[in-house]
């Protein structure tokens, strides 16, 4: 996960935020929004998917039918 | 980065950090923008658009509503659990009144002179009365209770309750909970068109907006929008509904006669709320990634000719542009590198 646009004290902000919703895993920090920018996103959450060769395969997929059916695909052995 | 990233777009006004709960009076020009990561309340000129004051309120100001009558602007202080109350004449920060916990949500009800907060970790709406500035009643909600709106037609004011897929009736004169309509997944904002016998709830999660039938109490209708509407208004002359796509930056123009989305208005990063002047018809948007309200003006007369289609984002097949972040946890950059040969996916989320 990727904390955007935080504005004032991003990592206790990002910190507070995973503790509240249980999140665990690895949380990076973009603080002035630069990366987000390079990837020419203007809003939140959004999902990037990445395969096995770096490519990207979808953009957004942030509903839970979106999710299930790029993940669906993305599992697939060939996919 | 491209300079189109760095600068606010043109016409938007740069406020406090995190912009969210916003209001404008028509009369007096001037706008009030909740500036949640600044604990402030940024007050602007409607014609001038410059911040002609910032005026400190509690800890993470999230709702905002603006008594007209009574002269004063209350703020929902999430992080402070309390509501504070801002004089419009003096701009100065007159009382602040204790509420319950985070108070995320705020509702006006000019009628009944009565200001309803939601109280987002208890599940329960603090009554004030907007004159006395005191909590009057506490009325149970449900999971996250939140955003508000009043309906004088059928005296009743209604709290979306974003983790219970539900809205909570309140009576207008009792306080009473006088039932309940089941909604649709999320639902984070909404918007009352009494007259009519509508409101519209915009459901974050699902990318939606229900049309709500207040005399049947249900769901007649959900509208697909672009994508996590967290905003809702509606046009000055009842024919339009706006949504903040606070995952795309744009907001959505739809009609509410045929339900289609009209058109997709690009504002600054990641909006919130959105409040429309009803002199002007002019939409005020609270960019929360951008710290700017953005402001744009609504002249279509008809369905236009093109009507928004989903794109594909230019990324999809190319490779992800590198990067090197700092770890939330110890600070230490991670790198593409450390992913390659993997499938993954990058969630892009902020706190607010």
């Amino acid at each position: 996960m990727v904390n955007v646009w935080e504005h004032v004290d991003p990592r206790g902000e990002a910190l507070h935020f995973c503790k509240i919703h249980n999140i665990q895993g690895t949380v990076l920090i973009d603080a002035t929004g630069e990366y987000i920018a390079r990837l020419g996103l203007r809003g939140v959450p959004h999902n990037v998917v990445v395969d096995k060769k770096g490519i990207v395969q979808a953009v957004g997929v942030t509903t839970p039918d979106e999710v299930r059916a790029t993940l669906t695909k993305l599992l697939l052995p060939f996919g | 980065m491209t300079m189109s990233d760095s600068f606010p777009a043109p016409g938007a006004i740069p406020v406090g950090h995190g912009p969210e709960g916003i209001a404008v009076d028509a009369e007096s020009r001037r706008g009030y923008v909740a500036c949640a990561r600044s604990n402030s309340v940024a007050v602007f000129d409607l014609d001038s658009r410059e911040v002609v004051a910032e005026v400190p309120v509690g800890r993470e100001p999230i709702g905002l509503v603006h008594d007209r009558q009574g002269g004063h602007v209350f703020t929902t202080d999430a992080r402070s659990d309390t509501v504070s109350v801002i004089d419009t004449a003096t701009l100065k920060t007159v009382k602040q009144i204790p509420v319950q916990h985070y108070p995320a949500g705020a509702g006006f009800y000019p009628e009944r002179r009565k200001v309803y907060v939601g109280n987002t970790a208890d599940n329960t709406v603090s009554v004030i009365d907007a004159d006395r500035l005191e909590v009057i009643a506490t009325v149970p909600a449900k999971t996250a209770a939140g955003s508000l709106g009043s309906d004088p037609v059928r005296d009743r004011v209604y709290c979306v309750n974003f983790g219970d897929a539900s809205m909570t009736l309140i009576d207008g004169q009792t306080n009473e909970p006088i039932g309940e309509i089941k909604l649709d997944y999320a639902p984070c904002k909404i918007a009352v068109d009494a007259p009519r016998g509508r409101a519209y709830v915009a459901n974050s999660l699902v990318s939606t907006v229900a049309v709500v039938d207040l005399d049947r109490q249900e769901v007649v209708e959900t509208l697909t929008v672009e994508r996590a509407p967290v905003g809702m208004g509606l046009g000055r002359r009842g024919d339009r509904i706006y949504a903040a796509n606070r995952g795309t930056g744009r907001v959505s123009v739809i009609d509410r006669q045929t339900g289609r989305e009209w058109a997709r208005v690009p504002v600054g990063k990641a909006p919130g709320d959105l409040a429309v002047d009803q002199a002007s018809g002019t939409i005020y948007v609270s960019d929360a990634g951008t710290s700017t309200v953005s402001v744009f003006q609504d002249r279509l007369d008809d369905e236009p000719s093109e009507l928004p289609s989903d794109w594909r984002h230019p990324l999809i097949g190319k490779p992800l542009p590198p990067f090197s972040l700092p770890d939330m946890v110890d600070g230490r950059p991670r790198t593409t590198e450390e992913y390659r040969g993997k499938k993954y996916i990058l969630n892009f989320f902020a706190s607010w």
